[in-house]
């Protein structure tokens, strides 16, 4: 395996791709934001987990392995609509880091969904901030 | 096994407020008994959930986030069409 984000080379910018069930988890939470509160408020929520994710195109690695035991790397990031008291899981994987692989670095979306049940303290909304 | 915990005050105040002491084990080991399962459950939903993309993966359903974002406008546009935000 290549060593990306070793410190000698420029980081690599990764391709980014979703995986259906990744656009599934989006779709349904989507709809649940509209219809729970509002579409311009889903809306805020949808573009705000793009620019999260867009995040992810360089020094992925940065973000901690998800707590439960898969049968490859999987990796989370946090994110939370400004305003919001409640943050969701984006877990994601990785592709094309091979020597012999012909495709390009790639993070892979695998699944969203919330980060808990319980509302996130002003602490822990400040610290998901400073992830991406 | 004896667990002992460090409440922060104002949740030490609401117990003292709200539970006989004599309930409180009984009370801990109920919502200790509780949180771990419904942790476990998000586990189990978190791993099937992955185990499905990673099956998307070798079946080579995934999409650029170009073709995503693409999804997403028309999307967009009828969620707002819906709302009323945007007149038919």
């Amino acid at each position: 395996m290549r060593h990306p984000e070793s410190k000698d080379e420029q980081p690599l910018n990764y391709a980014l791709r979703f995986t259906e069930r990744a656009r599934r988890d989006i779709d349904a939470e989507t709809v649940y934001i509209a219809e729970t509160s509002s579409p311009e408020i889903a809306i805020v929520w949808r573009e705000g987990l793009y620019d999260t994710v867009a995040s992810l195109a360089i020094l992925p690695r940065r973000c901690p392995l998800a707590r439960e035991q898969f049968r490859c790397e999987v990796r989370q990031i946090l994110y939370r609509r400004p305003g919001s008291r409640f943050a969701h899981r984006i877990l994601f994987t990785f592709s094309g880091e091979e020597a012999v692989s012909s495709d390009a670095p790639t993070v892979i979306l695998l699944h969203v969904r919330h980060s808990a049940s319980r509302p996130l303290t002003k602490l822990q909304a400040r610290a998901i901030e400073s992830q991406t | 096994m004896t667990l002992t915990l460090d409440l922060p005050e104002e949740l030490a105040f609401r117990l003292n407020a709200l539970l006989p002491e004599e309930e409180r084990k009984h009370f801990a080991l109920s919502a200790i008994a509780e949180a771990l399962s419904a942790q476990e459950k998000d586990a189990v939903a978190c791993i099937a959930g992955v185990e499905e993309a990673l099956q998307d993966i070798e079946a080579g359903r995934t999409f650029s986030l170009e073709e995503e974002k693409a999804r997403w406008q028309h999307q967009k546009a009828e969620l707002l069409t819906k709302s009323g935000v945007i007149e038919r």
